[in-house]
């Protein structure tokens, strides 16, 4: 018996019980896996999956992002009364958005959403692709350049009625700062002629920033803007136009709203994106604007702690 | 997705077993390093609305030919024959081209007030179809409509008052062909090319022809001299067609050609795997080769049988010319070589092959060794263009059970043919010169032919003529699994491992062979360079 | 002397019979066969002389009586015990000349006037089996008085007796008695020459059979039912036009005569069946093989059947039977192929009518065709258990005739008569 074994596992892990390698020698283009924009995430919208989804983001996403982050959300009556697919536009700063965003969501539109998610990162693996399409509904996007597949999968999701969630900054952010926003929203925008809300996410950087090792449970605030309507606009100005709303945004909830309203209008290039970038001031501010952080954790308590201090 | 090329596969060590046929069944057999594998193209895109184009090929029609509404007129008699069920393989899903393009042509005899019209299959020395293979190929429409007025018929190579002498060619072929479809004032032929060596000439003065007919191509010097006979500008069986079908024009037989051309769409869903790549396969295509493959193999030769005779194939129509016969057979075999055609270097030592369910010759039935004989050696041997994939003197191994089972039914003469002629001989021009005579003239196999459902009495003795040149080119055919009893009267060996093949082979042709193996099926044809 | 001997011993046959399908050799051993020591048997009266067996042939009726696995209707017709053997070719040891023995015991043997049968030459249906001075027996080999084959001496009539001509080996001659038989069973059918005649079975009997035909028949389509590669062969060798397995006979029947079948019925088939295994299998095929009115010949010994005789009412078919030898009658003019000249007993009458003896015909044919290689195995009587055992599965075994080899057992044998 004890000979048997290794030829046994041998041979399960042997073609055809596992895939074949593919052949180095072939003279044609080598077979690759329908991964990246290429992935096909049709599944993930049937409805038993959309069921599970909805279940899982209610009873198990809802309560942990509010555990973790505990977010105040803004804004929400601009967009409840609005009807049909939307395109949700934010700043991104963090993994932990796109989950946060999700469940903060006006209910019609939470569970028939999809996210655009970089189809490099997200969906470079078989598991991570079926993880991510399935448990958010992501839709692979490609970030750098233009993808007509991608392209053409998200107008037409928004064409049967899918909003979509986007971070038109293409990526998180390194620093905390704002970057400035890719044109592909826009376009996307024009194309099915949806209009785009945009939405200031603030407090992320600070639980999980691109760099963190762990997280640390703070305080978010989440800011919904007025719908814009991308009729009769060009891609570039609706860009800009999406990017100074969200700036917009960040100085309501900062200042206030008439301030920022003036601002609106009075500042040429508003964005998140600081013209000082680099500098220490830049980060000093904004950290001076974020929400507070819990001062310490509730558990594991460090007893005696508060006699050194 | 454009369809990608076929290709040949040289085999290292990292290269995974490869999928090979066997009879009813299939499995996976490893190569030794340097083998070739000829893997067919993809299948190509098929024609995404085929009934306009059906429309279109019959109204612009190719050569010098007037379109089909222009011949038809008022008062005549339309013939329309058609292949039998010897064609495609597998059958493909409902609807059939035939029926299709039947379809088309009978509504536009419709429209012109055509009221006398004939459908003949062209069974030449074929078995008859059955009442379900005829409603599959024609459609229940067309059947019904058809078949109760004695209006579809089935031709009949036995019958002297439906058969007409149209006098010899210029090489003294005698030219008698169906006294209805030569005595029509239109002929239209519908035909369906899977492979390059259908259509053209060969479909009315082969399809239907009369054994008086039929024996001036089909016998052992005109196949030994077809090289091959997929390849029609060396083939001796098409020079005689053609020149017996110059012959039935010029006595003014109105031929109207219709042919078609279907990609290589072979396996429908569930068995999709078996016309992937091996390192293609996913979890889904691999599970389903794991229990197909192991169900196969586990349960009885009848089950398995009917199992895989259920297969319809997805084919999908990718060409469709309509008109004179030549010019329409040239544009025709283009669009076969550009689906199947694959360039390979040079001939190899050893050729293998495995060898699947379904032949032309047993559709809804048993593959008894003879068949086995000439799928492997007419049929795969000859896939090729320019020289064989194997050189003068190489082996082919072929894979198949090869029983001696037969169907008493389709194939009675077989039973005769293998009991008593094998037995004596299996030289192809000994069997022609001392039984053909007598199995040809048998009146019991007549009458089979004419009323039931058996193949005629000499459909063996092609069979064997059809490996003639392959018997001719070779130095030893090797049946891998087959039967030892069935392998030997055959004249072949029979082995049990691919290794022992190999090995047995090498005592053939020399120590260190080369070996290419055929990926088939889906078709590929070789165009060895 | 060393013999062979049957007893009458119910339990023993019955044991033998109960056995004979599972073991041969416990079927021997438990059977009613015994070697023993017995005294010679003795001279009946002057026209007997004693004969010392050289070979000794094993026949398929021998075989059936060892393994007790024919029917009860011979035991009336022996005289137990007895010592088998038929097939003898041994040593008159009153002229020390090489004889064979024609083995019947008919009028003639029995010093008895000859009875209706006798004198019109058909010995084989002689009506004395159980009369005159010597005990029940059909032939030599069943009968108390005379002894048999399997033995070192047994006691035959002068007139059994045919000398051997010295170009014949030893293993040529112990297989004239069964060619005589295939002989006769050929000639006591109505041929032309030119039928198509199927022989059903490649034992020694079959192939004797076969080997008659292509003697007395040269132009016949001959068509074998041959089981085994070796039988295949030694047909071929004999001059088989055709041979076939055993479930191909009636396919190969509809096509030689190109008629129409339909179920298990043939409008045609071949003119003459010889069935030389006698089974209900080979009986039944043979009958379904011949064409209309035609015959079928049962040459091999057949036994209990159970065979579907509507075939052989509707198609008119007559089935006969075949044994042993007598004269033979052939027209001269159809037979000049032949070289009779060497023939004792040939006799011409004015309608060119030659009267040969069967027995006599069979040697002379035994000059042309030397059947000698047919034996096949050779033993001494003491390993008669293997001998028997391999005789009764010879086709598998490619064994065609087995027989028992005297010429050497002179020193083992210690009797008073010792020459």
């Amino acid at each position: 018996m004890s000979k048997e074994l290794p030829k046994i596992t041998k041979v399960l892990s042997e073609f055809p019980f596992r895939r074949a390698k593919v052949p180095g020698t072939l003279p044609v283009e080598r077979y690759k896996d329908p991964l990246g924009t290429s992935f096909d995430t049709e599944w993930a919208r049937k409805y038993p999956i959309r069921l599970l989804r909805a279940l899982l983001l209610d009873n198990l996403l809802r309560p942990a992002t509010k555990l973790i982050a505990s977010p105040e959300v803004y804004g929400l009556d601009r967009v409840n009364d609005l009807k049909g697919p939307l395109i949700f536009a934010s700043n991104h700063a963090s993994h932990l958005d796109t989950p946060l965003l999700l469940c903060n969501l006006p209910e019609r539109f939470r569970h028939r959403c999809v996210v655009a998610a970089g189809a490099d990162y997200f969906f470079d693996r078989r598991w991570k692709s079926y993880l991510w399409s399935g448990l958010l509904g992501a839709i692979p996007i490609e970030r750098n350049r233009v993808n007509r597949r991608s392209a053409e999968l998200s107008t037409e999701l928004i064409r049967k009625g899918w909003s979509l969630l986007i971070f038109p900054e293409g990526g998180r952010t390194q620093d905390g700062l704002g970057q400035s926003f890719k044109g592909g929203v826009a376009q996307l925008a024009l194309k099915s002629g949806t209009p785009v809300v945009p939405i200031y996410l603030e407090g992320t950087f600070e639980i999980l920033g691109k760099n963190s090792e762990r997280i640390r449970p703070g305080k978010t605030r989440i800011v919904f803007g007025s719908p814009i309507d991308p009729t009769d606009k060009d891609a570039r100005n609706l860009t800009k136009e999406i990017e100074a709303a969200v700036a917009v945004l960040s100085r309501e909830v900062h200042d206030n709203y008439w301030d920022a309203q003036l601002a609106r209008y009075q500042d040429e290039h508003l964005s998140l994106t600081p013209k000082d970038r680099g500098s220490w001031i830049a980060e000093w501010n904004r950290s001076a604007q974020a929400p507070k952080r819990h001062t310490s954790p509730k558990w594991p308590r460090y007893f005696g702690s508060s006699k050194k201090t | 997705m454009t369809s990608r090329p076929g290709f040949v596969l040289e085999v290292d060590r990292s290269t995974p077993p490869i999928l090979m046929w066997h009879g009813n069944s299939y499995r996976l057999e490893r190569f030794p390093k340097g083998a070739r594998i000829l893997y067919p193209p993809e299948p190509q895109e098929p024609i995404k609305d085929p009934k306009s184009a059906i429309a279109q090929a019959l109204e612009s029609p190719t050569g010098d030919s007037k379109p089909l509404s222009a011949l038809l007129h008022k008062g005549m008699r339309l013939v329309i024959a058609f292949d039998d069920v010897s064609l495609p393989l597998p059958q493909m899903q409902a609807p059939d081209v035939r029926q299709m393009v039947i379809e088309a042509v009978l509504e536009k005899a419709a429209e012109h007030g055509v009221d006398d019209v004939y459908l003949i299959a062209a069974l030449a020395l074929h078995r008859r179809m059955t009442e379900g293979e005829l409603r599959h190929a024609l459609g229940a429409r067309v059947y019904d409509a058809f078949h109760p007025r004695k209006r579809l018929l089935q031709h009949d190579a036995e019958d002297p008052s439906n058969l007409v002498d149209l006098g010899t060619t210029e090489h003294g072929e005698v030219v008698e062909i169906n006294k209805l479809a030569a005595e029509a004032d239109l002929l239209v032929y519908v035909n369906i090319n899977l492979v390059s060596m259908d259509g053209g000439h060969k479909s009315v003065a082969t399809g239907l022809a009369s054994y008086r007919s039929i024996r001036h191509h089909h016998n052992v010097k005109t196949m030994v001299h077809s090289k091959s006979f997929m390849d029609m500008h060396n083939s001796e069986l098409h020079t005689s067609n053609w020149r017996m079908g110059r012959h039935i024009a010029s006595q003014g037989v109105k031929i109207f050609q219709i042919e078609t051309t279907l990609n290589t769409d072979t396996f429908p869903k569930p068995f999709e795997f078996l016309s992937k790549r091996e390192w293609e396969w996913n979890l889904k295509d691999r599970t389903a080769f794991i229990a197909s493959s192991t169900s196969l193999q586990a349960s009885p030769d009848w089950i398995s049988r009917d199992i895989m005779h259920k297969i319809r194939s997805p084919y999908k129509l990718t060409g469709i010319n309509a008109g004179e016969v030549e010019a329409v057979h040239a544009k025709t075999l283009d669009k076969v070589f550009s689906q199947q055609l694959v360039n390979v270097e040079g001939q190899s030592d050893i050729l293998t092959m495995g060898l699947p369910f379904v032949g032309p010759y047993n559709v809804n039935s048993i593959m008894n060794p003879i068949l086995v004989y000439c799928l492997a050696l007419g049929y795969f041997f000859n896939m090729y263009i320019g020289k064989p994939l194997v050189r003068p003197g190489g082996v082919v191994i072929i894979s198949h059970p090869n029983k001696a089972e037969f169907d008493p039914a389709f194939h009675p003469s077989y039973i005769d043919f293998y009991e008593q002629v094998l037995t004596e001989t299996t030289d192809p021009k000994e069997i022609e010169k001392r039984f053909e005579e007598s199995f040809a003239n048998d009146p019991w196999y007549i009458h089979l032919y004419r009323k039931g459902n058996a193949y005629h009495g000499v459909h063996p003795f092609y069979m064997w003529y059809w490996g003639a040149h392959a018997l001719d080119h070779l130095g030893g055919v090797i049946i891998l699994g087959g039967d030892p009893k069935a392998t030997r009267r055959l004249g072949f060996q029979p082995a049990s491992t691919m290794m022992d093949a190999i090995e047995m082979a090498k005592s053939v042709v020399g120590p260190d062979p080369s070996i290419t193996h055929l990926h088939s099926p889906p078709l590929v044809m070789a165009k060895v360079i | 002397m060393r013999s062979l001997v049957i007893e009458q011993n119910l339990r023993r046959m019955a044991s033998a019979k109960l056995l004979a399908g599972t073991s041969a050799t416990a079927s021997l051993k438990w059977g009613p066969l015994s070697i023993k020591d017995v005294d010679p048997p003795g001279l009946p009266n002057s026209q007997w002389v004693r004969v010392r067996p050289l070979l000794s042939g094993i026949c398929g009726s021998d075989l059936a009586t060892v393994f007790a696995s024919t029917t009860r209707y011979f035991e009336p017709l022996v005289s137990f015990p007895f010592t088998p053997g038929h097939e003898i070719v041994g040593v008159s040891l009153d002229t020390g000349t090489r004889v064979v023995v024609e083995s019947a015991l008919t009028c003639k043997a029995r010093d008895l006037p000859l009875c209706r049968f006798c004198r019109d030459g058909k010995d084989e249906l002689c009506e004395s089996v159980a009369a005159g001075n010597i005990k029940e027996g059909i032939q030599i080999g069943y009968c108390k008085s005379t002894g048999g084959g399997w033995s070192q001496e047994l006691v035959a009539h002068r007139s059994q007796l045919w000398p051997v001509d010295d170009s014949l080996s030893d293993e040529d001659a112990v297989l004239v008695e069964p060619l005589a038989c295939a002989l006769h069973s050929v000639q006591s059918t109505v041929l032309h020459g030119t039928e198509n005649v199927a022989v059903v079975g490649a034992g020694t009997v079959g192939l004797l059979t076969l080997a008659s035909l292509a003697y007395l028949f040269p132009k016949l389509s001959i068509s074998v039912v041959a089981k085994y590669s070796s039988q295949r062969a030694a047909a071929s060798r004999l001059g088989a036009t055709q041979i076939v397995a055993e479930d191909e006979l009636e396919r190969s029947a509809r096509r030689l005569s190109h008629s129409f079948r339909k179920g298990g019925w043939l409008s045609g088939g071949y003119d003459v069946v010889f069935d030389c295994v006698g089974s209900s299998k080979s009986l039944s095929s043979s009958i379904s093989s011949v064409r209309p009115g035609g015959q079928v010949v049962a040459v091999g010994m057949p036994s209990q059947v159970d065979i579907d005789l509507t075939p052989l009412w509707h198609r008119e078919v007559s089935l006969k039977g075949s044994y042993a030898y007598g004269v033979e009658v052939l027209p001269k003019e159809r037979f000049t192929h032949l070289d009779l000249t060497e023939c004792l007993s040939a006799t011409e009458d004015r309608d060119g009518q030659v009267s040969i003896r069967t027995f006599d015909l069979a040697l002379c044919a035994m000059k042309t065709l030397r059947l000698g290689w047919m034996v096949s195995h050779r033993y001494p009587l003491e390993n008669y258990v293997d001998a028997l055992e391999k005789a009764a599965r010879a086709g598998s075994h490619d064994a065609i005739k087995v027989v028992f080899d005297l010429r050497k057992s002179k020193s083992v044998w210690k009797g008073k008569d010792d020459l």
